[in-house]
């Protein structure tokens, strides 16, 4: 599957190595550009580094800098502040937690593709 | 006719014979010593020229009730012949010019005693204002001696009785002059008896003012009452000593009219100090229920003073150490920390320091003290049995009121706890959960590279894996804590069971890319439960894998005499000393749980399995930053 460098490239952050891989592998299947972070500074240094950055999935329990501490860092950093982040967390309490810290969407783990793939649609094109 | 003289009137209906008790002497004749002599009535009618004599007067002349005749010639025979003519003139007067006497004059009884009577006698008129009767009382003042000294005695009684009183009294009459005192009143005021001598009111009321906390106030109400000297009046006062008077003042009426003032003061320090204290102990547990603590032992210390003294300080003590909460002083009083020690073991402690008195009692709760309050020094006295009680009460309600607080804590913490295990349980599930999903969801397609679709297999196969582990965790802390631990023991080589476990982590340890290595002498061997052993060490491997931030981890096996050693050594972020032991404990975590996942279960259980086998398992500082946890396990099993 190739991608271009003009498509919509999404961030994915999660600790979980297993996790990173297999959002990723599903998200190019379907000509997404992926770049992924294992931790919170990992991600904001990608998240600066990325042109086009069109949305962030963010796990919320990492070692070091949580996701609620990038997402934090990211509303208040002007470059960041609009890009829009979905939380993917295995916390019920997730959804409050993301709605607070100014997330746009919340997804609770486990998480199906297709579920996946519709929340995302909210933020880029998703090809067929 | 304006006939109305009751107070010589006879009695009217009454059986003669009747009288001479006590009922026929209470004669309405106001005040006069000779009262209490015997005393008879007299009735003269003019017009029918008869005298009727009261069973007493009858008594009085030495008769039988009703053995007087009725004539002014058989009363005139019984006067003595000596005031015969007086007595004669008195009576002509009387009639004459209508207006009545009084007269002292002899009688002669029929056995020949002679009596003094004291009479008098008012005359009775018409409409037209002549005499129609003549009326009147005479008393026996033949024993007016005897009758003095049972008014001395009477007054002499009224004296004793005054002294008997517990409270002060003072009579003033309206000119401030001193009518009378007693000695209480004296020692009350603490006045010299020279003093009270001078017999004038505003020379005591400069000598007292000095004692008094409001003097002003104090001066202001008496002035009052002298001026409205009809108004009674009840209130306290408070002196500097710390005393408490209670006043009562009230008008003194003779015959109905105001002559002066009574003053009554009570000495109530004792009565007002037991009020004081139960109001302090009920506003104590109303501020001990508060939930801080901390804070309502703070306003407890400052309630305290000055009732308990000058100056009150809490220390509470952790262990070996004491921590000063607060010290609330009113006085330069000094206040010294009290010492977690054996000082504390049940009384409560009184004390001199700095020449000032102290009084300490121990916060006790369940056999543990949790610390000391302090009182220094009372202004005006010491410490007496009733402060030593109210402080010991204070101690005990503060102390169950700092246990209670802390079940609370316990039992919030614990709550918390639970909760945020329930929410880490879902996290460590849902996570492998969510990479089986979307591998799951993968797989479905057809057109999927073989490659590509073994490498998801073997990412299934890992998170069950995860999965499996951290259910055996969970069904093993469940066997721990209902203490159903059954070790079922096997010859074990460890070092090989190491090796083992390590392979298995090597996708893990590949990913995080720590370098491991295994320092294992050969054929360190015992009685060991196997998959129990294999539980620790991935426990431990895992920890360090997980905060190890990548470094290089280290395993070594050896043994020494019959104990098996196992070292696994990392150099990531380390635990804090502080933390060392909580790691060990139940959902113990060295780090939040908000950054690292993980129930703070491998420890607990690593260490709890170890313990069943006979063994220990300790943490040390690593050789870097990291941890250094050492299992050392005796070879026959079960000790």
């Amino acid at each position: 599957m190739t991608v271009d460098r003009d498509d919509p490239t999404i961030l994915v952050v999660d600790d979980d190595d297993d996790i990173r891989e297999m959002m990723s592998y599903v998200l190019e299947q379907h000509r997404l550009r992926v770049v992924d972070a294992g931790s919170g500074a990992e991600a904001l240094d990608k998240a600066h580094d990325t042109s086009g950055l069109s949305l962030v999935l963010l796990d919320l329990r990492m070692p070091g800098m949580s996701g609620a501490d990038v997402l934090e860092t990211m509303k208040r950093d002007p470059e960041l502040t609009t890009v829009p982040v979905v939380v993917i967390s295995g916390d019920r309490d997730a959804p409050a937690t993301a709605a607070s810290l100014g997330a746009s969407g919340c997804l609770i783990k486990p998480v199906t593709t297709k579920a996946l793939l519709r929340e995302i649609s909210r933020f880029v094109s998703v090809p067929a | 006719m304006a006939e109305s003289h009751p107070a010589h009137a006879l009695p009217q209906g009454r059986p003669e014979g009747n009288g001479g008790g006590p009922r026929s002497r209470r004669l309405d004749v106001g005040f006069d010593p000779h009262v209490i002599a015997r005393a008879g009535c007299f009735e003269w009618d003019l017009a029918r020229k008869h005298i009727r004599w009261s069973d007493d007067l009858c008594r009085i002349f030495g008769l039988e009730p009703g053995g007087f005749g009725g004539s002014i010639k058989e009363f005139l025979a019984r006067v003595h012949p000596e005031d015969l003519e007086p007595v004669g003139h008195k009576l002509r007067d009387a009639l004459s010019s209508a207006r009545g006497f009084t007269h002292e004059f002899r009688i002669i009884r029929p056995d020949g005693a002679v009596r003094t009577l004291f009479t008098r006698a008012d005359v009775i008129r018409d409409d037209h204002h002549q005499p129609i009767r003549l009326v009147g009382t005479s008393w026996d003042v033949s024993d007016k001696e005897v009758t003095d000294d049972t008014l001395a005695s009477s007054v002499w009684l009224l004296r004793a009785t005054l002294e008997a009183s517990a409270d002060g009294l003072l009579v003033v009459d309206l000119t401030g002059t001193i009518r009378a005192f007693n000695q209480q009143f004296l020692r009350l005021w603490r006045i010299p008896g020279e003093l009270v001598e001078r017999r004038r009111d505003e020379v005591l009321l400069h000598y007292v003012r000095d004692q008094l906390c409001d003097p002003d106030a104090f001066l202001r109400h008496v002035q009052d009452l002298y001026i409205h000297i009809s108004r009674e009046s009840f209130d306290t006062f408070a002196f500097k000593d710390g005393r408490v008077f209670e006043r009562l003042s009230r008008p003194q009426r003779v015959e109905g009219q105001i002559v002066g003032r009574v003053w009554s003061f009570r000495d109530v320090t004792e009565r007002e100090r037991l009020l004081a204290r139960q109001a302090f102990l009920a506003d104590t547990s109303r501020l001990l229920a508060s939930r801080e603590i901390e804070v309502a032992l703070v306003a407890v210390a400052e309630r305290s003073v000055p009732l308990l003294g000058r100056g009150c300080a809490v220390d509470l003590f952790d262990g070996a150490e004491a921590r000063r909460l607060v010290t609330h002083l009113t006085e330069d009083v000094t206040l010294e920390p009290c010492p977690p020690d054996e000082t504390w073991a049940q009384t409560p402690v009184c004390y001199a320091a700095h020449g000032v008195s102290h009084l300490a009692v121990p916060l006790r709760a369940r056999d543990r003290v949790l610390g000391v309050i302090t009182f220094a020094g009372l202004r005006d006295r010491a410490y007496d049995t009733g402060d030593v009680e109210v402080a010991e009460e204070l101690g005990r309600r503060a102390a169950l009121a700092m246990e209670n607080a802390r079940l609370l804590r316990e039992t919030q913490a614990a709550l918390r706890a639970r909760d945020e295990f329930l929410s880490i349980a879902a996290h460590e599930i849902r996570g492998p959960l969510t990479s089986i999903q979307l591998a799951v969801d993968s797989l479905h397609r057809q057109d999927l590279p073989p490659a590509r679709r073994d490498r998801m297999l073997a990412l299934v196969d890992r998170e069950i894996g995860r999965l499996a582990r951290f259910v055996d965790d969970l069904v093993e802390l469940g066997r721990i804590r209902s203490g159903l631990v059954q070790l079922e023991l096997e010859q074990v080589d460890l070092g090989e069971l190491v090796r083992e476990i390590a392979a298995q982590y090597a996708p893990e340890l590949e990913r995080s890319r720590s370098k491991l290595e295994i320092k294992a002498t050969s054929g360190v061997t015992g009685q060991w439960d196997r998959l129990r052993l294999e539980q620790v060490v991935m426990n431990l491997m895992s920890n360090a894998i997980k905060f190890g931030r990548g470094g290089p981890i280290t395993l070594e096996v050896d043994a020494r005499d019959d104990v098996a050693r196992l070292v696994v050594e990392d150099e990531g972020i380390g635990v804090p000393l502080e933390q060392r032991d909580r790691i060990f404990e139940l959902f113990g975590r060295g780090v939040s749980a908000r950054h690292y996942g993980g129930l703070g279960l491998g420890l607990f259980i690593a260490r709890t399995i170890v313990e069943y086998m006979g063994g220990t398992l300790r943490l040390e500082p690593g050789r870097a930053a990291g941890s250094r946890f050492i299992v050392e396990l005796p070879r026959g099993g079960t000790t």
